[in-house]
């Protein structure tokens, strides 16, 4: 039964206060939140409305000040420091804005990286590696250096090793937003393929409406709360959007 | 079609002769006269009509709502912005599938232009909230 699905992520009246007295800011109040597994979904808002701050207390990067955290069920704050960093290394996988990739590595080291750390063989990793660089459309790249990839290929690179731990959750915040508007729609057809083809869940932090509304489910934050969600899931197909056009022209 | 066709040649545009074929009806095969080649080059080369669309609905339904005292304008607001956002991810994920399936430029370029329009309005629609609501904080 799908009520009985344990969320991917789920939070709980999730507060952030930052500072004290006259400098006290709710970056986040009392934010109620469970995505489903296999869901895609966007975080949208003005600028200081929480998104950044959301992503990273879903991500175990910072601490909420009140309410609570599951990922797969497990609450984050009953984790010890090296459990939280297993569950981080393990069941979440991150892309930022800046790849934050090492250029020193090709890019199969790069994403065999996370499974090293993880203690895995060498050549498991490498076999891994190459598995999700196939994933992303970038087997054929394995051997070059960071430097020599374009803006899209890295932010690709960077998909790969958020996902070659097979984590339960990718997290995105606006991975797109480094790139031109031709590298942006392949990463977020990358995305949305990650998504209906390995059943990925996905949370996304964006600026753009366009790559927002390849989601299924848009959240809205202002002010640190959630003002408006909509469920896109039950859209027209692509397939029948075409046929309409096909028919007019 | 065939209405515009027998327009285009009464006004000395087009012209048109008849070819007979074997064991199927005569056809018109029809073809430009010089009139019709310097009104298509006189068409093609002056700029558009630019719809700007400056009698949108939303906008007027914001004006009116704006002046009543039951109505909330930023309501009016989130459910446009709930539809056009439907719109978006029908005309998006379109948009990728026809890059993925190799579509026709055409085709390509006219989801384009409902994407961008799409964003533009959505753009426009944050605005107006921005504004409204210092309005209404006033």
């Amino acid at each position: 039964m799908m009520g009985d699905t344990i969320p991917a992520v789920e939070a709980r009246a999730l507060s952030r206060v930052y500072g004290s007295g006259d400098a006290r800011v709710e970056a986040l109040r009392e934010i109620d939140l469970r995505v489903e597994p296999g869901r895609f979904v966007a975080v949208m808002g003005p600028s200081g409305s929480g998104k950044s701050t959301l992503l990273h207390l879903l991500g175990g990067l910072d601490a909420p000040t009140g309410g609570s955290i599951l990922i797969g069920g497990e609450d984050l704050s009953r984790l010890n420091d090296d459990q939280l960093t297993l569950l981080r290394r393990r069941r979440i996988g991150f892309i930022f804005q800046a790849f934050n990739l090492l250029d020193v590595l090709s890019a199969v080291e790069n994403v065999a990286l996370p499974l090293l750390i993880d203690g895995m063989s060498e050549a498991a990793a490498h076999a891994d590696a190459l598995a999700a660089l196939t994933l992303v459309g970038m087997a054929e790249r394995r051997d070059h250096f960071p430097g020599r990839l374009s803006g899209g290929e890295q932010q690709r690179l960077a998909i790969a090793r958020a996902l070659v731990m097979r984590p339960l959750l990718l997290l995105a915040d606006e991975p797109t937003g480094n790139l031109d508007s031709g590298n942006s729609d392949q990463v977020m057809a990358l995305l949305r393929g990650l998504v209906d083809k390995q059943g990925q869940t996905i949370l996304m932090v964006t600026h753009s409406a366009r790559h927002a509304a390849l989601a299924d489910r848009l959240i809205h934050l202002r002010d640190g709360r959630i003002v408006e969600e909509q469920d896109l899931s039950r859209c027209r197909p692509a397939s029948k959007v075409l046929e309409d056009l096909e028919a007019l022209s | 079609m065939y209405t515009t066709l027998e327009r285009l040649g009464r006004d000395g545009l087009l012209a048109h002769e008849v070819v007979s074929q074997s064991e199927r009806p005569d056809k018109k095969v029809y073809v430009l006269t010089k009139a019709g080649r310097k009104e298509l080059k006189e068409w093609l080369a002056a700029p558009s009509r630019l719809d700007l669309d400056l009698r949108n609905e939303t906008f007027i339904k914001l004006m009116v709502a704006r002046r009543l005292p039951d109505t909330d304008p930023l309501e009016i607001v989130a459910s446009e912005r709930r539809a056009c956002f439907e719109r978006l991810h029908e005309i998006s994920l379109t948009r990728a599938q026809a890059e993925k399936d190799g579509e026709a430029l055409s085709m390509r370029l006219l989801l384009d232009l409902a994407v961008l329009r799409l964003e533009a309005f959505l753009k426009w629609l944050d605005r107006c909230e921005e504004v409204l609501r210092k309005e209404s904080q006033r």
